[in-house]
């Protein structure tokens, strides 16, 4: 690695650090409309005495004591409650069912444990994220990066390539989530990038990946089951999941191989355990098989496997309106190489995306990123700008004429 | 890597010793009887389900429980419960109905601690995503000191679609980039894409009545379905370089010997052909047509997913359109592999399972590798995600 390229690493690592570092928290303290949620992406905690379903809409129910045994039973239950595990509510035969209750209101469980959920969840806020101009006209003004197709322009230094050269870039983005109607607490967030590569034009070097998915589970009742005899439940504080990546290629001009990454894939823990997908902490063993391809030779000329010896991180942090992504993933461990054995490697990668205007209202960012391969011992900072052609609209904006409202 | 394993195996038998410290037990309501929402005179909710029969009544409370036994947050996956019904606690206790804690019931396939937590305890390794690590002791019959090795196996998307009717369904079963790969020496095997179909016939394909003596009628079920593979790529090490052995497609027909009631579990046979091309580094590329047949056995042995079996003895006769020094134009090979995998523990409901395989190929379409039995052996983990329970038997 050269002295400018390392440089330039650096620099923009730094300006990586101080964009993210600037506007991450300017977030916090942006004013809040009044119909702005304000929880935002983070886990809504569970209330202590959140209302069940049948006493959900019960005012009464509402202060209720947990546990209590203030009120004795009007008559005990003959049961005997001796084999009780310690873990059952001591005053349980005590606050077992009186005779004739009380009315109860109406409603299904499910019901109210979807309401509880809603509450938790950021509340429609259209106003928000739609801005309107002096002539009363509407636009976006959050977006939803996760969903989008996207072309992307950048100048990159580090790689072996012609000076000025510009790389261009194409990529389609899918997420969301998959909910359970029966489980509320429970929510699988789904990101796909399906082909998204860049091209160097002033060479033939290129990079492109077919599909990288990220699979989280997000529950907030995270446990081990121990199946064996009477199957048992640990509590943990993470969320499981997953990474998978099939089909990735590397070429660089002036290199004798070219790298196709046939399948990378790593269970995860992710420790952010945002309900939504904006945030991601997640680390876990990482499995890859990478193949150099000799193009003279058209050939393999060296497979490269890590079974689980690697350890990956991934970060990503998305602010609430959409504006500002970064995300960073780090992998480093040993990987067994069919010429010349184990090896240590390291890949790192970091990224940050602003978006500074929206034509259309498709959103227009400009980018930043670093990485480092010990592989091809090279690293590559490139600054450019991205152009979004299709995208979903954020379901927060509400683009609808007012005239029509 | 021995130091990765020894620590996963303290971590799992670590983990899996306080389960057993603690076997107390309530009892379960039952998922079929109605069950009733009532409020105490401190205002909280309890579920009663009582059975008329042993004139016993169980109830637990709505909620879950902490582990100092507070309320703390709403069940999960708990049924509606019937609101506002007379309850006549006296009454019944006259009646001789007695009063014992239990558990919430759960749906099929999940339970309930005696905190009410709910938790997974029926797996479908069926459909999931998984990915594992193994420890492949290998050991050629001429060479029983060969190399030892670590491999990994993957698959990145396996589910099945069952359709039809209870008494005729049909089972598709996809298998989306499913591999393995061997190390020290390296060797590989991916699917791009698998799809096979079983049906089970209620009309028997041929019904013969014989008259010797009281005329009898004997039905012939033919349980007949496909089997398809695309994509499907091999790199195996000779002497003289790599070998890539591309099965650009393969079909068969099958043939269910035996079919489980729900067609989770199978015994057939297939037959087919296929395209593909082998290159090395000695011949270049080369095509063929390969016929195949196959015996194979899918099964799962227990209701709850825990424990599967799976065996497969194929043969293939791939007809080369050009002959090379090294390889007629016919050649053979022939594959044996037995695989039982069990779930071990589960994350967030997410299965943990242990793999034991075994397995031997005879080949001569290998420039430079001997025409002889050569044997493998497979132990390890595989981490599953998605694996829900499986499907209620109807």
């Amino acid at each position: 690695m050269g002295a400018a390229t390392s440089q330039a690493v650096v620099t923009a690592t730094l300006v990586v650090g101080a964009i993210v570092l600037a506007a991450l928290p300017a977030r916090a303290d942006a004013p809040t409309p009044a119909d702005a949620p304000t929880g935002s992406d983070a886990v809504a905690p569970a209330p202590a005495n959140a209302p069940t379903g049948s006493n959900a809409d019960s005012p009464a129910s509402a202060d209720a004591p947990t546990g209590s045994n203030a009120d004795a039973p009007v008559v005990a239950p003959t049961g005997s409650n001796a084999n009780a595990p310690a873990a059952a509510p001591s005053d349980a035969p005590a606050a077992a069912p009186s005779v004739a209750p009380a009315a109860v209101p109406s409603g299904a469980p499910g019901d109210a444990k979807l309401d509880a959920r809603a509450d938790a969840q950021p509340r429609p806020h259209g106003d928000s994220c739609t801005g309107i101009s002096t002539r009363g006209g509407r636009f976006a003004a959050c977006f939803d990066p996760g969903n989008r197709l996207s072309i992307t322009a950048a100048a990159a230094d580090g790689r072996s390539t012609s000076a000025g050269a510009i790389d261009v870039g194409f990529g389609i983005r899918l997420r969301h989530e998959i909910t359970f109607d029966d489980d509320p607490d429970l929510e699988w967030k789904m990101s796909h990038v399906l082909i998204d590569g860049a091209h160097d034009t002033g060479s033939s070097s290129f990079d492109a990946i077919v599909y990288s998915g990220l699979y989280l589970r997000h529950s907030r009742d995270g446990h081990i089951v121990i199946p064996f005899g009477v199957p048992k439940k640990v509590y943990l504080p993470f969320d499981v999941g997953a990474l998978a990546e099939v089909g990735r290629f590397d070429w660089r001009a002036g290199s004798p191989t070219a790298t196709v990454s046939v399948v990378r894939v790593a269970p995860l823990v992710d420790f952010a355990r945002s309900q939504s997908e904006r945030a991601v902490l997640a680390i876990g063993p990482a499995a890859h098989w990478d193949i150099a391809w000799d193009p003279e030779m058209r050939a393999v000329s060296e497979h490269r496997v890590a079974p689980f010896s690697e350890g990956l991180v991934d970060l990503r942090l998305e602010s609430h309106d959409g504006l500002t992504i970064g995300d960073a993933r780090v992998e480093a461990g040993t990987a067994w190489h069919s010429v010349t054995g184990w090896r240590p490697e390291f890949r790192a990668q970091a990224s940050l995306e602003r978006t500074v205007i929206a034509v259309d209202d498709r959103p227009v960012a400009l980018t930043l990123g670093v990485q480092y391969d010990t592989v091809t011992g090279e690293a590559v900072a490139s600054l450019g700008a991205r152009i979004v052609l299709v995208t979903k609209t954020d379901p927060r904006v509400n683009l609808t004429p007012l005239a029509s409202r | 890597m021995k130091s990765v394993y020894v620590a996963i195996g303290i971590a799992a038998f670590g983990i899996s010793l306080p389960c057993f410290a603690d076997d107390a037990q309530l009892p379960t309501m039952s998922a079929e009887r109605p069950v009733l929402c009532l409020r105490d005179s401190a205002d909280q909710v309890w579920r009663v389900q009582c059975d008329p029969s042993t004139r016993v009544c169980l109830y637990a409370p709505n909620e879950e429980l902490d582990s100092g036994g507070n309320r703390v947050k709403p069940l999960e996956r708990a049924r509606t419960c019937e609101l506002d019904a007379p309850f006549d606690r006296k009454r019944m206790e006259a009646d001789g109905y007695t009063f014992v804690a239990g558990r919430v019931d759960a749906p099929y396939g999940w339970m309930r601690d005696e905190r009410q937590r709910v938790f997974q305890v029926n797996f479908d390794l069926k459909r999931r995503m998984y990915f594992g690590v193994a420890y492949t002791p290998q050991k050629f019959l001429e060479n029983p000191l060969a190399s030892t090795r670590t491999s990994i196996d993957f698959g990145l998307l396996i589910f099945d679609v069952k359709s039809g009717t209870d008494e005729a369904p049909t089972m598709h079963r996809f298998r989306f980039f499913e591999g393995q790969v061997h190390m020290a020496p390296f060797s590989s095997e991916i699917v791009m894409a698998h799809y096979d179909l079983s049906h089970k016939f209620i009309d028997p394909l041929l019904r013969i009545t014989t008259f010797v003596g009281e005329p009898a009628r004997h039905d012939l079920g033919l349980d007949l379905g496909m089997w398809n593979e695309a994509g499907d790529l091999e790199i195996h090490p000779t002497p003289f370089g790599y070998s890539q052995l591309w099965r650009h497609a393969t079909s068969q027909v099958t043939l269910d010997l035996w079919q489980s009631h729900d067609l989770d579990s199978f015994v057939r046979v297939r037959t087919g052909l296929g395209l593909e091309g082998q290159r090395d580094d000695v011949n270049g590329y080369r095509s063929a047509i390969a016929w195949s047949s196959a015996f194979e056995v899918d099964t799962v042995l227990d209701k709850n997913g825990f424990h599967n079996l799976q065996f497969e003895f194929v043969q293939e006769v791939p007809r080369y359109f050009t002959a090379t020094e090294t390889t007629p134009l016919l050649t053979e090979r022939t594959f044996a592999h037995l695989q039982y995998e069990t779930v071990l523990l589960a994350i967030n409901d997410q299965p943990l399972t242990f793999k034991l395989a075994a397995g031997g190929e005879k080949r001569n379409d290998l420039p430079g590798v001997p025409n002889t039995w050569a044997f493998v052996m497979d132990a390890g983990l595989r981490f599953n995600l998605w694996a829900p329970p499986r499907r209620k038997p109807s």
